[in-house]
């Protein structure tokens, strides 16, 4: 069995606490190889090599270095014997990506050029093993120029691909296996393979849809439903630690449509800054679901009547005119300002935050 | 009764069809063993299974 990476999700708490989950499946499914993606790093290298080991993931990569020690983080190749064929299985990974996790922009990791690595690496398995077989996590157009390159691999899977895609075929001596993505399907390729020389003849290649029609193992789906139960306490806890106890039940935020209405030209300043861009980060990151972000990109997350990010949801994404200057209802009843604006700023422009937060500077950013 | 009988044609088609549907899926792997063993070489029967991508999800969405 082999995967071609990514099998770790998005950078957040919640999808963390899945990957955890997925890796001690995966230890229990006994794949062989597993390709290093990206999004393996998304939280952190000591996180992965903790996976790693306690869940004994063969995960395997050529050309992703510690930069100060020049060293690979990860087996090179594996060789693993499968009906008596002595199979090296190796990995790279694209360098179009950069490599960073969801708390640290730097991990000092050099991703090199993957064709140089294979050239260099895959005369040296071929004295090693009868068969090599890359699990690339370079995407489509890459895996095929890559296999043109370089010469000696028998069996390629391919990663990095945000599609299913059907079609195995043959790309110099190689036999390319295309994707079976997101966990909805696994490929399936019954192969013949000569021992003496590892060449490959593929009889029957399959993408097999992972829907209802494949019966749930009673064992995995009882792991799944109490994993399920784990996480709704999971978030449950981490909503405490934000509740919604400030401000009044009787007071209102009416949206920044409403402070339009008689304040163009501030709306328009607010339009122009980065408080109207701030769901926007989050969301991209796919941390949208995190309480400890949601309090600074949203408005009144821990205000009664604020931000909801359960149904109904409401309009209150980013920040907002209300969340410097408080409830609208109360400005609209008696034209003042409920709050001292610049009070404000220091609640989420914090020392970890933003540490190099200084108000004069910060104040001609939204100036109105 | 030309039409009857055309549709009859198509009957028989379809059946061949699904017969062989049914037949080839066993026989074929059989004819390739024969086809790579006339080849030479030491020839093994392997199944690689595969995915990627599954970017943390544990089941599909809907």
């Amino acid at each position: 069995m082999l995967d071609g990476g990514d099998l770790f999700g998005r950078p957040n708490a919640n999808d963390r606490e899945q990957t955890r989950f997925l890796c001690s499946a995966t230890g229990d499914l006994g794949f062989d190889a597993i390709g290093l993606g990206e999004k393996e790093l998304n939280y952190g290298l000591p996180f992965l090599m903790e996976m790693i080991e306690k869940y004994d993931l063969p995960y395997v990569n050529a050309n992703v270095r510690d930069t100060k020690t020049g060293e690979l983080i990860l087996p090179e190749y594996l060789v693993v014997e499968k009906a008596g064929i002595k199979f090296g299985i190796t990995s790279v990974l694209t360098q179009a990506q950069k490599l960073k996790s969801m708390t640290d922009d730097d991990l000092g990791l050099e991703v090199q050029a993957a064709l140089p690595v294979l050239r260099e690496l895959i005369p040296r398995m071929r004295e090693e093993v009868d068969s090599v077989v890359l699990v690339g996590h370079l995407g489509e157009g890459s895996t095929e120029t890559a296999l043109k390159d370089v010469v000696g691999v028998d069996i390629a899977v391919m990663g990095h691909t945000f599609r299913n895609i059907k079609t195995e075929r043959v790309v110099g001596d190689c036999a390319l296996f295309s994707s079976a993505h997101e966990g909805r399907y696994i490929g399936r390729a019954d192969l013949f393979i000569d021992a003496t020389d590892g060449s490959v003849q593929a009889i029957q290649v399959e993408s097999i849809d992972l829907d209802d029609k494949i019966e749930n193992d009673p064992d995995m789906l009882e792991r799944v439903n109490g994993f399920k139960e784990e996480m709704v306490a999971f978030n449950e806890a981490k909503r405490s630690k934000y509740p919604r106890s400030l401000g009044s039940e009787k007071e209102s935020y009416l949206g920044d449509r409403s402070c339009k209405k008689c304040h163009e030209d501030l709306w328009a300043s607010y339009a122009e800054s980065q408080h109207m861009r701030a769901f926007r980060t989050i969301r991209l990151k796919g941390q949208n679901t995190e309480p400890e972000c949601l309090v600074c990109h949203t408005t009144g997350y821990r205000f009664m009547n604020g931000y909801e990010d359960e149904r109904p949801y409401n309009d209150l994404i980013n920040v907002q005119c209300e969340a410097c200057h408080g409830y609208g209802s109360e400005h609209a009843r008696d034209g003042k300002w409920a709050a001292q604006a610049k009070d404000s700023c220091v609640v989420c422009h914090d020392q970890e935050n933003s540490p190099e937060f200084d108000y004069a500077t910060y104040w001609e950013k939204i100036k109105h | 009764m030309t039409e009857a009988k055309g549709l009859k044609e198509v009957w028989r088609t379809l059946a061949v069809l699904v017969a062989l549907a049914v037949v080839l899926p066993a026989i074929i792997p059989g004819l390739l063993n024969e086809g790579v063993a006339a080849k030479g070489g030491d020839w093994k029967s392997v199944t690689v299974l595969y995915t990627t991508d599954i970017k943390g999800k544990i089941e599909p969405c809907g």
